[in-house]
């Protein structure tokens, strides 16, 4: 209630950090598989490296206070949510085009289920620290 | 190499920790942050000694996010004075359990 907060405090602090360890991982995991085996199943791994551009964009943009930095965060958990839910199903309901796992396979099992459970704490907290002046307008 | 599954258990302390006062908390990251500096060494002297994992690129690029995990996520946490710095820390420590059992992984199934 009242002003906006930084999306960056509080408990944001670990949001940002977890997103942060993402960020990294996709990265890591992406940069592997294009470089050492891009011919096997390049659909996947371009959507592992989609989906870590996502979520570097994500960490970057809630840990900067400021109405853009929040209007980005907005559209990356989002596109981050749409994401995992459509891999996550196409990848469950036709398993032939996904040769080699990405980070969105199956909801994010691999990874305990943090990836569809990111966004959503993502969006939820957005909205939280957005103060009384957005209520109306979020998405500025 | 052996890793020391203490890190685990520091991770778990720590987390129960979760709304303790911070000083040693820093100081225990610090301590841990040198011994993985000093795992990672050991590795990297046994791989330059003729010793290698399987797919080295990977096991290298986890050694490198070993070593950085701890001390940014101190950082992270230490701008944030309430528990949720410390929370954060839990969060570093985790990811750095997982990185090492990776490790482990990809160290014992050794190619030659």
């Amino acid at each position: 209630v009242g002003e906006a907060r930084p999306t960056y405090s509080g408990p944001g602090r670990v949001l940002v950090a977890v997103y942060a360890v993402f960020a990294l991982a996709a990265t890591a995991r992406a940069g592997v598989q294009i470089a050492t085996r891009f011919t096997e199943a390049p659909l996947a791994y371009l959507l592992s490296a989609f989906a870590a551009v996502v979520y570097i964009v994500a960490t970057v943009a809630l840990a900067r206070s400021g109405p853009l930095a929040r209007r980005i965060a907005f559209i990356a958990c989002s596109v981050e949510l749409a994401g995992v839910l459509v891999v996550g199903t196409l990848s469950l309901a036709w398993p032939d085009a996904f040769p080699d796992e990405t980070v969105w396979s199956g909801f994010g099992r691999g990874y305990g289920l943090v990836p569809l459970v990111l966004p959503i704490l993502g969006l939820l907290w957005l909205r939280r620290s957005a103060g009384n002046e957005r209520v109306g307008h979020r998405l500025g | 190499m052996v890793l020391v599954t203490a890190y685990g258990v520091a991770a778990l302390i720590l987390t129960g920790m979760g709304r303790a006062p911070r000083e040693y908390l820093v100081i225990a990251s610090g301590a841990l942050s040198v011994i993985v500096v000093v795992q990672v060494l050991i590795a990297v002297v046994l791989m330059v000694a003729g010793q290698r994992p399987a797919e080295l690129g990977t096991f290298v690029g986890y050694l490198v996010v070993a070593v950085i995990l701890l001390p940014l996520g101190t950082v992270w946490a230490l701008a944030e004075r309430s528990r949720w710095g410390t929370a954060v820390l839990a969060v570093a420590c985790f990811a750095l359990v997982v990185v090492i059992v990776r490790l482990q992984d990809l160290w014992s199934s050794t190619g030659g």
